[in-house]
């Protein structure tokens, strides 16, 4: 579906009036990376430490977005292993 | 608009003084600042001493309220004022937040949700989850709005080109609604006292010390993590630590009294936890037990029975292990005083009450207590009466105590108020 006029005038003027800060556009674009790499990582069964580990991020903040992911059906949880729960791209 | 009463707030007490009035013939404006209905109780677990679901209990009542043709429910609305008027009624403005979306029209389908490409924390789940910056704020909300939040979007767009029936306003403003009542009845609750408040323990800082409302989420069906795991790593915790009194009987706090709900609140979660994870080692650390409601002993003599460890012992440190582990540093009150170091993978902080909201914002003749809650001089005779003639209290707003207690408080209100419109006093 396409914005009506209407809605794209109060668009244009919404970004006019409210702007967007640099600290939401920089964790915007944090945030995406976050999740492209996690996506990526996640092709086979893996445990958020170890998805951690290989991403180079956090093991809370990929927990984080796993979780996310997960709401919003871009990740399932398989099985667990050990103390810990295997996710994959789904 | 005229109404016999004005409700504010819609958590349990709120839902169930308006039912009762509703169900008297009276007409109720009941006002909630947040987007849905339901308050504290709808995000807990379960209940105690009964083990019954929360929601299962608290969803049929938000029903019954958002469909009583005698009840006007304003949700994102806040109190802005209350003025006495000569003749014993109330004119109040209250004030209706923007959603930016226009309620007549949207549908619920959350197609603008499943668009936006901005993840936030999910204030629901106490930030342990994730939300869009547009989104209904949970699954069983009433009404099935979206609130679009404006300082996280980045007006890109998405959500308006998705619905279906163009019901996006990104320019929407806060709308005043002016009603006249002949009663008030405040059911403002509770928040939890401060996170931080004792650096020491932690809270806000170690990812693995959590509060207890969080704890209610992990427990929760549909919790943030979909089953029991500590939020540093995902790891299924093996073991888990209580610490009571982390928020109350605390002068340095100035929350000295007690909140006469996180011990059996935590005794019941100990419980849940110990049938969500059978092997887990569970300890709560206390001061006193204070199990005095109709079959609460029990409910503690039960946990004790399944395993759940109770120690006698005040901690005066909480740090960072190794991995993400927790070290308590105890001080048993019973047997040994030496200090002691134990180790565990998660710990729930048993944080205390407090008022929700402060009344004299409002600016009007109701006092409060030293503590903050609402005053009812001739408690415990008359517990919803406050110093302000025709305008009363319940709940949690009048101070610390548990559903049960608030349910019949909240039965009481209504018949008081509507006594109070009865005698022809508004």
């Amino acid at each position: 579906m396409s914005l009506s006029a209407e809605t794209k005038e109060k668009l244009k003027r919404a970004r006019e009036l409210r702007g967007v800060s640099p600290e939401l556009l920089a964790r915007q674009k944090e945030n995406i990376r976050i999740q492209k790499a996690i996506l990526e990582g996640a092709l086979e069964p893996i445990s958020v430490p170890d998805l951690a580990q290989n991403t180079g991020i956090s093991s809370e903040i990929v927990f984080w977005h796993v979780n996310a992911l997960r709401k919003y059906d871009k990740m399932v949880d398989v099985k667990k292993s050990g103390d810990y729960w295997l996710y994959k791209k789904k | 608009m005229k109404y016999d009463t004005l409700v504010i707030g819609a958590g349990i007490a709120g839902l169930q003084a308006a039912l009762d009035l509703a169900e008297q013939g009276r007409q109720v404006v009941l006002v909630e600042k947040n987007p849905s209905i339901g308050g504290r109780m709808i995000s807990l677990s379960k209940v105690y001493p009964t083990l019954d679901c929360a929601s299962c209990i608290t969803t049929p009542r938000m029903a019954s309220v958002a469909h009583h043709p005698n009840i006007t429910t304003l949700t994102y609305t806040e109190v802005k004022q209350v003025i006495a008027q000569p003749d014993g009624t109330y004119h109040a403005h209250i004030s209706k937040k923007p959603r930016f979306i226009e309620e007549d029209k949207c549908i619920g389908c959350k197609r603008c949700e499943e668009v936006c490409p901005v993840y936030i924390r999910d204030d629901f789940e106490h930030n342990l989850g994730a939300k869009k910056a547009i989104s209904i704020p949970f699954t069983n909300a009433i009404p099935q709005f979206p609130v679009l939040t404006p300082d996280q979007c980045t007006w890109c767009g998405a959500c308006a080109n998705a619905c279906p029936v163009d019901c996006i306003d990104y320019l929407q403003e806060p709308r005043d609604i002016f009603v006249e009542v002949g009663a008030v009845l405040v059911a403002t609750g509770f928040e939890l006292t401060p996170f931080n408040a004792k650096p020491q323990y932690g809270g806000g800082v170690l990812p693995n010390v959590i509060t207890s409302l969080q704890g209610e989420r992990l427990l929760a069906p549909h919790g943030p993590f979909g089953r029991v795991l500590r939020p540093s790593d995902g790891k299924v915790p093996d073991s888990i630590a209580f610490v009571q009194c982390a928020g109350s009987r605390d002068a340095s706090l100035g929350v000295p009294y007690c909140s006469r709900v996180c011990c059996m609140y935590a005794i019941k979660q100990a419980m849940l936890l110990s049938g969500s994870l059978p092997t887990a080692d569970i300890t709560i650390y206390y001061m006193d037990i204070r199990a005095f409601g109709k079959g609460y002993e029990a409910f503690y003599q039960n946990a004790k029975a399944m395993g759940i460890n109770f120690v006698k012992a005040k901690v005066g440190r909480i740090r960072a292990g190794e991995d993400g582990n927790v070290f308590l540093r105890i001080e048993r009150q019973e047997e040994s005083s030496q200090p002691e170091e134990m180790n565990h993978d998660l710990v729930i902080l048993s944080l205390g009450m407090k008022p929700q909201w402060n009344p004299k914002t409002l600016a009007w003749d109701m006092e409060t207590d030293l503590d903050g809650f609402v005053k009812s001089p001739d408690a415990p005779m008359d517990p919803a009466t406050t110093t302000c003639a025709g305008v009363y209290a319940c709940g949690t707003a009048t101070g610390p105590k548990d559903i049960v207690d608030t349910i019949i408080e909240a039965g009481n209100a209504a018949m008081v108020v509507g006594n109070h419109l009865a005698r022809g006093n508004a």
